[in-house]
């Protein structure tokens, strides 16, 4: 007998609930602050992506952005209109510059790259933990960005791919965030997603229980790909165009920062943070640009006040905003919460 | 100039880990934290210290730097800092002298390889554009085989491979 579990149901509910208000809110609108609306809700999918590796392994990735680019450029190529892909395209191989595909096999597309690109890289990144971890898929990170910004036989290179079709409207941003959360919870609440958390919670005692952390950790690391790919693919039919440029250092930490802001142990925490940090960012982008009538900010609060207010979130509430609301945050997170170890480096350590 | 700098401060502050009871309690706090606490290091005191040195560490990197670039802008030598990080973590962060040996590898194996690499060619590796994903590679398949540093000999650490 299946046992409904109230507070398990919450856990999902509560996060899908956040979207559909946002992207119900965003139908309210005007077309142009629609689309604020739309990139807080492609936000939501990349951190949730985050989140299902992170949280769930609580080993930190910078990886996840490169399987982002991946996704966007993959999905971005295919659907550039035949007519003009030899212009936006000059030199790429004839398969791109030959094939020209829909939106929603753009979008299949995009997380099928990414998660078969997260699986190479992933077969020899995931024998590593902690900082070696964290820097090996910066590197990551950093190869693929060099390797899109150069190599034009793959893209356009340093130029702006554009000319892409913007189909990713409210209503398709919503579903699409609703996907990316149901994968998460579903994920978490099976078996692979168990196996994994007990890896994070005591790495020996779960390889004693008979868990193959390498194994876990891939799993999670693939399916994080493809829904990083996913989001990706989401947010270049969002833009119509991108640069290399748009999605790098600055995304990498962002989004990072939204995941730990919300609390890095929950996906409630991954949405809530995705959507609270981007909500505050866009409405002072607007307070900038004179479109709000009672706050006029000078150019440049938006940058302060958001890494201001990340460093006060913090400072006061460890865990992040929803401290913790979800699947259990670890005991060993809550005990040291405060004495300043990042969650990934809490993994007991064998006497030197 | 520069290399008296870099000598001058990497004597004080061997000087400062080494030879003082503060250097002590800092070595003592990064170790572990919790048990440095129990036996009455003042823990929070001495991490903040850390910062307050790394900051004045920084701002003399950063004079120096000015002297030699024209240009100070506010993500001024973000991307050095950025590759001296992974140096740093490459060579073995735990100890001053891997660490260091760390920062100037990476250093150098940028060097190298943009000597090596020629301007134009086509991919991969021989053209000096992909020469971050070379020094990048390189991090990578370090940080494989001694995942616990560079410089770190074996044994020192736990083993960071599952």
């Amino acid at each position: 007998m299946k046992r409904i579990n109230t507070a398990g149901a919450l856990q999902l509910l509560g996060p899908v609930a956040l979207i559909a208000l946002t992207g119900l809110m965003g139908s309210f609108v005007s077309h142009a602050r629609a689309l604020e609306f739309i990139e807080a809700l492609v936000s939501v999918a990349i951190v949730v992506a985050l989140y299902v590796f992170v949280g769930n392994s609580g080993v930190l990735s910078f990886g996840q952005i490169g399987f982002f680019i991946v996704g966007a450029y993959a999905a971005g190529e295919m659907t550039v209109p035949a007519d003009a892909k030899n212009g936006v395209l000059p030199n790429v191989f004839s398969v791109i510059q030959d094939h020209t595909i829909g939106n929603e096999w753009s979008l299949v597309l995009a997380a099928g790259i990414g998660g078969a690109y997260a699986l190479v890289v992933g077969i020899p990144l995931m024998r590593l933990s902690g900082l070696a971890a964290a820097i090996a898929t910066f590197a990551v990170l950093e190869i693929t960005h060099n390797i899109v910004r150069n190599w034009e036989q793959i893209g356009p290179g340093p130029l702006t791919l554009s000319t892409v079709p913007e189909t990713t409207d409210l209503w398709q941003a919503t579903l699409g965030a609703i996907a990316v959360v149901w994968v998460a919870f579903a994920y978490q609440r099976s078996p692979l997603g168990r196996k994994l958390r007990a890896a994070r919670e005591d790495p020996f005692a779960a390889q004693a229980a008979g868990i193959d952390i390498h194994r876990q950790r891939l799993w999670a690391f693939i399916l994080s790909g493809a829904m990083a790919g996913f989001a990706g693919g989401l947010y270049v039919h969002y833009l119509g165009t991108l640069n290399v440029e748009d999605v790098y250092l600055e995304l990498t930490f962002l989004t990072l920062a939204m995941l730990v802001v919300g609390g890095i142990g929950s996906l409630s925490g991954a949405v809530v943070g995705a959507l609270v940090v981007s909500g505050l960012d866009s409405f002072l982008g607007d307070a900038e640009n004179g479109e709000v009538s009672w706050l006029h900010a000078p150019d440049g609060t938006r940058l302060v006040a958001v890494a201001a207010f990340m460093a006060v979130v913090l400072v006061f509430l460890p865990r992040g905003l929803t401290g913790g609301i979800g699947p259990a945050i670890p005991r060993a997170l809550r005990r040291v919460g405060r004495s300043g170890s990042a969650p990934w480096r809490t993994a007991p350590r064998r006497p030197e | 100039m520069e290399i008296a700098v870099a000598v001058g401060a990497l004597a004080s502050l061997l000087l400062l880990l080494n030879r003082t009871s503060l250097g002590l309690h800092m070595r003592a706090a990064a170790a572990d934290f919790r048990t440095a606490r129990l036996l009455g290091v003042r823990a929070n005191a001495v991490i903040s210290f850390a910062v307050l040195l790394s900051g004045v560490l920084a701002a003399t990197v950063a004079v120096i730097l000015s002297t030699d670039r024209i240009f100070v802008t506010p993500d001024f030598a973000l991307q050095d800092t950025i590759l001296v990080l992974v140096g740093v973590v490459v060579g073995g962060i735990d100890r001053l002298w891997s660490a260091t040996l760390g920062g100037f590898a990476i250093g150098f194996a940028h060097g190298a390889l943009s000597g090596f690499l020629p301007s134009t060619g086509e991919w991969p590796f021989t053209s000096g554009v992909y020469l971050d994903s070379a020094v990048f590679a390189l991090v990578i398949l370090v940080l494989l085989v001694r995942p616990g540093g560079l410089f770190v000999a074996r044994g020192q650490r736990a083993v960071e491979r599952v």
